[in-house]
């Protein structure tokens, strides 16, 4: 069972003045933007900026306050080919369930109610397991992965998911340089198979050296384009507001401290 | 000894307590997976405690209690379906709410009923050796159904219990699911009634999926050895009930208790045992 079909000649993903409330805060206003097939952005800003907020916009779990949200020219909550990866705190990590179980669970929409997962669906699992070089530890119980491996797997599950969209939220948190640059990896697998991906951070180095796009956000919509276009002063100002110093560095670099929260923790708010 | 085994078969009434035992075993242990992963113990309590004026008014009337439970459980369970959507009450706030007063208007029910000091008794703590045939064809049907819905919506079920997230993301019908699991638990709470009774059945429902969930790390494996803990408490705690002449509702659920005792002390590689035999391991050799 797929979702709604998609009309090939609308762009993956259509943002148009977007506002969301949450509660009586307004956690996200007048963001327009629109996405092609395989683009892969990085949306950087501040704790509290509406990250996740704008993830789960996309992702169709939100009441958007006004504005449209269009994913092949047709409202999100309708489509099941957007994979969202919360962060890493929010999964009971001690379920019962192996890796291979997590990453079937990505089928359970094409198998279907009161079918049994298939042949094909097996292998498939197992290739997507391969993709992200987890095909050794299918039996694993969840739990015992690292950081790194857990990411991996819901990569994999994305994959199962035959996800078009693939939303990430600070994904890179508490992983070593070493996992960081093996999840950087494939993600530019999933963009050259086609895959428009969305990886939110507030480590703006790391966006700057990995994505092509950066989005700064930060309630509204601050800027979004190339590091080049966007790693200027009067951009990040605005973006990390009083949280953070930016200081030309030589040759033009800009250099950014995020003095706030040290870049470790998340936001339970976000 | 096959005569020991054998002996208590010579009576219909055991044959009935013995086929219950087993059966409530099953699905509270099956459905007790679920309570165990989602954190339902206190929705299950609360759901056993509110069948209470289901039974009262099924005695008043006459009708079978089976049935009069029935509909008071389906009825709660969709009552805290509804409470916990509006969003406006925490969901523990409401089912505690919706729990007492039920069970309240069961007490004055039973209570204005003259000889309610035996039935009573009866509801809280279960009488198993007491089934008719009736009884226990109803709930070998109720059994079958709900090991029938977890069998079919497994796979929907994992996936709103693991992540309901992801359950969002592929459209899943999730506040439905999440109606048909507390239908399930309904029903079970209900064939519960006979053998352990009211007071005790949120045992049957948590201790042998604990148990279980010691022991394994895959949700079939556990639902599977939930169910073996759950018929063998039934049974043993039959037999001790039989031979020792105690109450068989309290009998079954110990029986139950002693089994997750042993899975926690000897589980390989999470008991306790082993874990201090390594711990001493590591005082005696130092370095």
């Amino acid at each position: 069972m797929k979702g709604v079909p998609h009309n090939p000649a609308s762009p993956v993903l259509e943002v148009t003045d977007l506002c969301v409330h949450l509660g009586e805060t307004t956690a996200l206003e007048t963001i327009t933007f629109s996405l092609s097939r395989g683009d892969s952005v990085a949306v950087v800003g501040p704790n509290g900026a509406g990250k996740s907020t704008l993830f789960r916009a996309i992702a169709g779990l939100l009441e958007l306050a006004s504005g449209t949200i269009k994913v092949y020219g047709i409202p999100p909550d309708s489509h099941t080919c957007i994979a969202y990866v919360p962060q890493a705190s929010i999964v009971d990590w001690s379920f019962p369930v192996s890796v291979y179980d997590v990453v079937m669970m990505g089928r359970t929409r094409r198998i279907g109610m009161l079918r049994r997962a298939s042949r094909v669906d097996k292998r498939l699992v197992y290739q997507c397991l391969e993709m992200v070089n987890m095909e050794d530890l299918i039996h694993r119980q969840i739990g015992e992965l690292s950081g790194g491996q857990r990411q991996r797997v819901f990569i994999a599950r994305a994959l199962a998911q035959d996800a078009e969209i693939v939303l990430m939220d600070e994904p890179l948190t508490g992983l070593d340089v070493g996992s960081q640059n093996g999840i950087f990896g494939l993600l530019r697998g999933l963009t050259e198979r086609g895959v428009t991906i969305l990886v939110s951070t507030h480590d703006l180095e790391v966006a700057a050296q990995r994505f092509a796009r950066i989005m700064l956000l930060n309630r509204t919509l601050v800027a979004f384009g190339s590091p080049a276009q966007v790693m200027k002063p009067e951009l990040l100002l605005p973006t990390f507001g009083g949280h953070a110093s930016v200081q030309a560095g030589a040759q033009g670099k800009v250099v950014v401290y995020d003095t706030c929260c040290d870049g470790g923790e998340p936001d339970p708010q976000n | 000894m096959i005569a020991w085994l054998m002996a208590p078969f010579m009576y219909g009434f055991m044959q009935r307590g013995i086929l219950v035992a087993v059966l409530v075993g099953i699905a509270c242990a099956v459905v007790g997976c679920y309570v165990v992963l989602r954190s339902m113990a206190f929705i299950g309590d609360a759901m056993a405690h509110s069948i209470l004026p289901g039974v009262a008014v099924a005695y008043l009337v006459k009708g079978n209690l089976l049935v009069g439970a029935l509909a008071a459980a389906v009825a709660v369970a969709l009552g805290i379906g509804f409470f916990s959507r509006q969003g406006r009450l925490k969901e523990d706030s409401a089912i505690g709410i919706l729990f007492a007063a039920a069970f309240s208007l069961g007490i004055i029910l039973i209570s204005s009923i003259r000889t309610y000091a035996v039935d009573l008794s009866h509801i809280l703590f279960g009488n198993v050796l007491g089934v008719s045939g009736v009884d226990l064809t109803l709930t070998a049907a109720l059994v079958l159904i709900v090991l029938l819905v977890v069998f079919l919506l497994y796979k929907e079920l994992l996936v709103i219990s693991f992540d309901p997230v992801l359950a969002a993301t592929l459209r899943l019908p999730a506040e439905r699911l999440r109606l048909v699991l507390l239908v399930l638990l309904a029903l079970t709470v209900v064939v519960s009634l006979q053998s352990v009774g009211i007071g005790l059945v949120t045992a049957m429902l948590v201790t042998p999926g604990a148990t279980a969930y010691l022991l394994t790390k895959r949700l079939p494996r556990m639902i599977a050895l939930s169910a073996l803990f759950g018929a063998l408490s039934g049974v043993i705690g039959l037999y001790a009930s039989y031979y020792l002449d105690v109450v068989s509702g309290a009998a079954i659920v110990l029986t139950a208790t002693a089994f997750f005792l042993l899975a926690f002390l000897f589980a390989p590689e999470r008991g306790m045992v082993w874990k201090w035999i390594r711990a001493a391991v590591r005082i005696s050799a130092p370095g």
